[in-house]
């Protein structure tokens, strides 16, 4: 009981103040001014700066499975949390207005921030270096070009208009930046991506590290963005973003693993569909997500804090009859008669010996080629019958119902449909869809509709305009002022 | 010059963490940016000035001792937290300065002396009011805080929670976006909207006057010792009990929480007891409700000792014998609902009374025998 207790204290501190709890101060002595200057010590600090990407996954307390990726995720009101781990996450499960002391509105901020100075030292140590020859120095520059395009674009979607900065901080005076404009961000965004472009990475890197493939990736995703809400550009950023999907396709690096449970096999990591993932190992750097979705103890005490991201029955019965996705073991798994769990996480090895070493996926082939065919479709106006479009979408459909035969046209919203089906509960994919479409899966008949003014089955009210951006932080705005403004 | 002995090495430089990470299962090293550096940093200086009374008085039966002090610490050195936008929590600075003014008596008394009986009273009494004269310009937000130049320092500040919102109050409180049962903050700014200007002063964690009083009474071989210990006009997070006032399902709670509101009480701080998918809106930890008034008064210590005659004594070969009775932290008298007002602080300096998890002091009795050959 005394345990309980503790644990209990434990997590509700972490709502706390989680953050000051956290810090350590470093021991050693190194210093910046004293590093960069050996091939060696630019590669460590080059891995360092992909330590951030793991950070919405990382548990913001004591291994429990409370995370963003968890709490951000119940927002199209897919799934519920059914033990909630306190207010700061219901908060996001049932769509109350964040409030601007919500906990994790400051985590994911510095989860933009912290990463980045990482990220901005690197690039402005090695940009001059000549101790690495110019292959590699390029090669290393593009993946933190990237580096820098992925967390931005995290930033730009969560917030809106956020600060832009490139450079690392030299002073503590001028530390209160003012925001920058959403296009602004984005154009930032293109022009790190453009470089990454040309930096020479090679399509694959099984060491998985950022490869051509995450960088045309990324750049597809950010076009069909600015296409859409909130910049609007149009049919130029679709067909971009179609122009850029095909190129990863008719670089015939990438194909969809026949099994979904392929997706989970750890002999497949950083190969065929994965086009991106957090790197884990069970030693040095495991995972929580095989915990977080172990389905809820009902009559145990000791998982209590478990299923933070359990698929409602009614967005488990959208998928169509037949859909293959819904069988047991490929993207869901029933643990009781009626009772679901999303499975894309579960780790059959971490279930005998945790914890958990399985990498985090997140770019898969999959949206790829269902961005491809969004973007043409939208191109045509609506509706697409580009053999190139239909066909990228129908390597999707066609896995999850085999039997079905390759459709003639395609209208857009049977493509987001099949986003929405195929990306569930991938780190803030469906989220990041709504924003940009504003429209969602009505469960209740599985047609799209408006997204403002519709309620979701989990939600306690329909959706409006303001719940499309989280507020500033308060941390944040306590600390620099400016954040309350709007853009200059 | 007097530096700051709180400060950790290297703190001017900008420094860098290694850990262990991995690619394809492989572990490998990564560095990442551990502190930023601050090359203005510079000494913590202060000055003092002091000015003393010493008084006997009635020959030699009372004296009195009072200082008067002032003292001014320049460039005071402190963790100054940063946006995050710098990629960094904060970075040790000289902030600014602050003044702290007191008076310290001391009286010592032998109230009656006779042949047999003895009443000696030692009274300590200290006063200090503490300004920030400086902060370049800036307001600081450590946890739960606020330092403002002209403001003491160790302000708690806030939202202030007027108590939960009542069912004759839906309306209002749906503007804010609030249910029957929620709670309810003063919107200070009135201006419809929960916002950080909402906060106002919830109290200080120090002390206006801390008193000491030791007054030993001697009959014969019996002496009596009572200590006393006071501290008034502080106040102290609770964080404890708001941490063990949490509804989440499973686990275990104060036995406060039996006062949520329900429409049968609505008159209560604790918002409405709701499943988790249906719970009330963030909390607010260091709210009105968290800060509590922590005055106390502690018997600290009560000792009673008998010694025996050294003619009795004699006829044993002893040149001393006593026998006593000790009881340490005897009693405690104080409003506060944690287990002990005498707070240790959360973290450095100016993070001053924060109560989390305090160890309550024991009481301890103690029986002593004391033979000397």
């Amino acid at each position: 009981m005394k345990r309980l207790i503790l644990l209990s204290a434990l997590i509700a501190l972490c709502f706390i103040s989680c953050e000051s709890f956290l810090e350590e101060e470093p021991v050693g002595i190194l210093t910046t001014s004293q590093f960069f200057n050996t091939p060696n010590q630019i590669q460590t600090a080059v891995d360092g700066a992909y330590i951030g990407l793991s950070r919405p996954f990382t548990s913001v307390f004591l291994g429990l499975p409370i995370s963003e990726f968890l709490t951000f995720s119940a927002l199209p009101g897919f799934s519920t949390n059914p033990f909630g781990t306190g207010p700061d996450e219901s908060s996001f499960v049932r769509l109350d207005p964040i409030d601007p002391g919500n906990g994790y509105l400051n985590h994911a901020f510095n989860t933009v921030y912290v990463p980045m100075e990482n990220i901005n030292t690197v690039i402005a140590n090695i940009s001059e270096t000549k101790v690495i020859n110019d292959v590699l120095k390029n090669r290393y520059l593009g993946q933190m070009f990237f580096l820098r395009a992925y967390h931005y674009y995290y930033g730009v979607k969560l917030f809106g208009e956020i600060p832009l900065k490139t450079t690392p901080t030299e002073s503590i005076s001028d530390v209160e930046l003012p925001k920058a404009k959403v296009e602004d961000i984005f154009n930032q965004i293109v022009d790190d991506l453009e470089m990454a472009e040309a930096s020479g990475l090679p399509w694959r890197d099984e060491t998985g590290h950022v490869s051509m493939g995450a960088v045309k990736m990324l750049l597809a995703k950010v076009y069909l963005e600015m296409a859409g809400y909130p910049l609007l550009k149009g049919a130029e950023y679709y067909q971009n973003a179609y122009d850029k999907s095909r190129e990863i396709i008719a670089s015939g690096e990438f194909s969809l693993f026949d099994q979904y449970a392929e997706l989970r096999n750890p002999a497949n990591e950083n190969r065929g569909e994965h086009i991106l993932m957090i790197q884990r190992q069970s030693n040095v750097a495991n995972s929580e997500l095989h915990n977080a979705v172990l389905p809820p103890a009902i009559t145990s005490a000791g998982n209590i804090f478990n299923s933070s991201l359990l698929p409602t029955l009614e967005f488990y019965n959208s998928y169509m009859e037949g859909d293959s996705r819904t069988e047991d073991g490929a993207y869901f798994f029933e643990y009781e008669p009626g009772r679901i769990t999303t499975y894309k996480y579960w780790d059959e090895l971490a279930a005998s010996t945790p914890p958990s070493g399985a990498n985090i996926p997140l770019f898969r082939y999959a949206d790829v080629l269902l961005l491809c065919a969004e973007a043409k479709a939208n191109v045509d106006g609506g509706i697409t019958s580009d053999p190139t479009a239909v066909e990228a979408y129908f390597k999707v459909r066609n896995r999850a119902f085999p039997n079905e035969t390759i459709p003639t046209s395609l209208a857009v919203d049977e493509i987001l449909k099949e986003r929405i089906w195929e990306l569930s509960f991938e780190y803030l994919l469906t989220w990041f869809d709504l924003q940009r479409t504003r429209k969602t899966l009505d469960v209740n008949n599985g047609e799209m509709v408006n997204l403002i003014g519709h309620k979701a089955t989990t939600h306690l009210r329909a959706f409006a305009e303001s719940d499309l951006l989280l507020p500033m932080p308060n941390e944040q705005v306590n600390l620099n002022p400016k954040l309350s403004e709007p853009a200059p | 010059m007097v530096g700051n002995a709180e400060i950790g090495d290297f703190a001017t430089l900008a420094r860098l963490t290694t850990s262990l990470t991995t690619f394809n299962k492989q572990p490998v090293t990564g560095v990442t940016l551990g502190a930023l550096a601050n090359q203005d940093l510079s000494w913590e200086s202060s000055e003092q000035f002091d000015i003393g009374i010493e008084l006997g008085l009635f020959n030699g039966r009372a004296d009195i001792i009072v200082d008067f002090y002032n003292k001014v610490n320049s460039d005071l050195l402190y963790f100054k937290r940063l946006p995050s936008t710098t990629g960094f929590t904060g970075v040790m600075d000289n902030i600014g300065d602050i003044q702290n003014r007191g008076v310290e008596i001391g009286i010592q008394t032998i109230n009656i002396l006779t042949d047999k009986f003895r009443w000696n009273t030692g009274l300590n009494f200290t006063r200090n009011v503490n300004e920030v004269l400086n902060l370049n310009g800036d307001i600081m937000y450590p946890w739960s805080g606020r330092i403002m130049e002209g403001r003491p320092l160790n302000e708690f500040f806030g939202f202030k929670r007027l108590g939960v919102w009542s069912l004759n109050e839906v309306d209002e409180a749906a503007t804010y976006g609030k249910l029957p049962g929620d709670v309810k903050w003063q919107d200070t700014n009135n201006n419809g909207v929960k916002d950080l200007d909402d906060r106002v002063v919830l109290g200080n964690g120090m002390p206006k006057f801390e008193a000491n009083m030791v007054n030993t009474f001697t009959y014969g071989g019996f002496s009596l010792l009572v200590d006393l210990q006071s501290m008034y006009g502080l106040s102290l997070a609770q964080t404890t009990r708001h941490l063990q006032q949490n509804a989440a399902v499973r686990v275990n709670s104060y036995t406060v929480i039996l006062d949520a509101w329900t429409p049968t009480n609505q008159n209560t701080q604790i918002p409405a007891l709701r499943t988790p998918n249906d719970h009330p809106s963030p909390s607010e930890v260091a709210d009105s409700y968290a800060i509590e008034d922590a005055s106390f008064l502690r018997v600290r210590n009560i000792g009673l000792t008998y010694r025996f005659m050294p003619s009795w004594l004699n006829s044993f070969h002893l040149t001393n014998l006593s026998l006593g009775l000790n009881v340490e932290n005897a009693f405690l008298f104080t409003k506060y609902s944690g287990m002990d007002p005498e707070y240790t602080s959360l973290g450095s300096q100016l993070d001053q009374g924060v109560d989390i998890y305090q160890y309550p002091k024991p009481r301890t009795i103690s029986i002593n025998l004391n033979v000397n050959f």
